[in-house]
This record gives structure tokens, sequence and C-alpha cells, in this order.
């Protein structure tokens, strides 16, 4: 997970652009790994920084801005996914520029890389929203599960529960595809 | 016995509590099924993490984060021009006080008045006689009591109404067909 951002976003176009550059990766997989789908993925990553970004007097603690920005991010990817059912994949031909195949690969990494990207969304999604919103949290963001259910605003142990379904699905989806 | 399935799935990810990790610990340490387990499940962490941190096939990072940038900026831009701007918070803390106690004060002061203005009125049963007899007939309203009393008497012809108040009060209405004028006579007994 990335560093917390520097202290307070203040209200000045310079300290915005910092918060939004050192965030913006982060927050965009996040999304894009709970939905499944870029080009919602790019609205929402949108969506999320103009929210925290407008409503910076809530922050109370700076050192926390990238949880709190995480929490924005989950909710408002939960909510997306509450809004419109089950996530839809997007073909990646049909998505439109600026989206393209970046130059630096060969033909075969770009292959594997493909594979392994399709093998994980397959994989998040026989999860539900919220296993799979919990897995990201904990395994691939790396916050403790206390943050996690403060973030899915659940328990402790109900967010245990979706943490070691998530787990015990993935790696059952993982080993059928290896067999 | 082994543990369950998803304790193990906890265990690995260091989700467990103490006296549950180190009753697992143990477990695993003799058996080896659940070693090789938990080696799964290490691996699929592992994996799941590398994976997640790259970009999808056929995205061009830094083309996308330059629009989103851009849309950022332009979102921000036009929620600033649609604000509406922010009365100063007052501070309830300082106002708290003062708002308890008037309404306690004025109260108080309106009781007072009240009061002074208008002395306690005495109650009913001390005003009221029941040996008084209020009478409405026919040929007027009167008042009745030890076998003395007096009448109002009505003029002769229609159109009289008699009509009681309570217990306390009688009243005869007519209209005078002469003059058009009305005529209200009340009786109260106290």
């Amino acid at each position: 997970m990335n560093e917390a951002v520097e202290p307070v976003l203040e209200d000045s176009v310079q300290s915005q652009n910092r918060f939004i550059n050192e965030n913006l990766k982060r927050v965009f997989l996040l999304i894009y790994r709970m939905l499944g789908n870029v080009a919602d993925a790019q609205d929402l990553t949108q969506e999320v920084f103009i929210k925290a970004l407008q409503r910076q007097d809530q922050l109370k603690d700076p050192e926390k801005a990238a949880h709190w920005l995480s929490r924005i991010a989950t909710n408002t990817a939960i909510d997306f996914l509450r809004r419109h059912g089950r996530v839809t994949l997007c073909e990646i031909e049909a998505v439109p520029e600026p989206i393209s195949t970046p130059p630096s690969e060969t033909p075969e990494q770009l292959l594997l890389r493909a594979e392994r990207q399709a093998m994980l969304e397959s994989g998040l999604q026989v999860l539900t929203s919220r296993e799979r919103a919990a897995l990201l949290l904990r395994d691939v963001e790396g916050l403790p599960a206390e943050e996690v259910a403060r973030q899915l605003n659940c328990s402790k142990a109900t967010v245990r529960s979706h943490i070691a379904n998530a787990r015990v699905k993935f790696r059952r989806y993982l080993m059928r595809r290896k067999a | 016995m082994h543990p369950s399935e998803s304790k193990l799935a906890l265990y690995a990810g260091k989700d467990l509590g103490f006296w549950e990790r180190f009753r697992i610990s143990r477990h695993v340490y003799r058996c080896e099924r659940c070693q090789r387990h938990l080696e799964e499940l290490a691996g699929v962490r592992e994996w799941i993490g590398a994976q997640a941190e790259e970009m999808p096939v056929g995205v061009n990072w830094d083309n996308l984060a330059a629009e989103m940038r851009a849309n950022i900026r332009l979102g921000i831009a036009a929620g600033q021009c649609v604000a509406e701007p922010v009365a100063p918070k007052l501070s309830l803390a300082r106002w708290r006080t003062p708002a308890l106690v008037s309404p306690v004060l004025l109260v108080m002061v309106a009781g007072w008045i009240l009061l002074s203005l208008h002395p306690p009125i005495k109650p009913a049963s001390a005003v009221y006689r029941h040996d008084v007899v209020l009478q409405a007939g026919a040929g007027g309203i009167g008042l009745e009591k030890d076998g003395r009393g007096f009448s109002l008497l009505s003029p002769q012809g229609e159109g009289v109404i008699a009509s009681v108040r309570g217990e306390t009060a009688v009243r005869s209405r007519y209209v005078d067909p002469d003059t058009g004028q009305m005529m209200v006579t009340h009786v109260y007994a106290q």
C-alpha cells in the first residue's frame, strides 16, 4: 500500500494536485478490481477525488488521508455495484481512447499478463461485492481487519468471515484453473 | 483434528487471535496436509497482491491518468461555481446557557405580572349558590330564592327565545317589531 499522503489537503491547487497524483493509481486499481470495468472505474475514481476534495474539511487526521480516501472509494464502488447489480466486464477492444496498449511490452509478455489479469478478474467475480472489497482492502491495500471493518461499516467478526470466505473461494478457483 | 479451511485462511493472513493462532500453529507444526494448505493460501495471497498492482491489459495509464486529472479539476471547479456561500457557524457552547435560562426567566416574569394584575380567583363553589333557582318561561326570565324573586317580562308576542346557559344563567332574546332592535337579557345567579 502507498504511504499516507502529506499532511492536510491544503486548499491550494498545488497540494490538491499532489494529493491526486499520490493516490490516483491506487484508487483507480482498487475500484477497477471491485468493478472489473475500466470505464466505470475511471468515472468512479474521478467522482471519489471530487467528493474527497470537496469534503476535505471532514478529514480530522491528515495522516489518515489515504485510509479516508480508500473508504470513500470502497463505499462509492459498493454503492455503484448495489445500484447496477453484478459486475459486467468490458471488452478491451470496445474501450475507447485513451485506453490503448503500452508499447513497452513484447506480444508474449502482453499475452501472459492478459492471461493473469483475466484469471484475477474471473477469480474476483466468484466473490460477493463485500468479500471482494474485504479481500482487496486486507490483502492488496494491506489494511488491518479493524480498519477494513470500519471502511465497510460492519463488525470485525463479519469482516473476518468475508476475508476467510474470499481466500477460500479464491484458492479453490485457482486450484480448479490450474487443474 | 484439522482446523477448518476458514480458520486456516485467517491464520494465513495473521487474522486470528492469540490463542487460536497458538493452537493452529501447534497443529500445523506436525500436520503436513495443513502445511501444504497454508502454503497454497500464502501463494494465493501473494499472487493476488502482485496481480492487483498491475494495470489492466490495454490501459495506457499515462493517458488515462491525465484525462482523469483534468476531469477531477473540472469537477472541483464546477462544484465551486455552484457552491452556496457557507454561513459562519455559531458557537453552540457559547449560546447554550442563555438559551436554557432565558425561557425559564420569561415564564417566571410573565407569571409574576399575571398574578399581580389578576388576583387569584376564588373557587366556583364559593360563589355558586345552590338555593337560587333560575326560571325561563313564556312570560320571561327570572330568579327565585327562598320563595322570593323577580322576573323580567318579555313583551307579548312571538319571537321571544329563552335559553339556559349552564347552571348559573338564563337568557332571553327578542326582536322589537317596531324598531327592529334586538333585545338580549341575561340573568346570572351568584
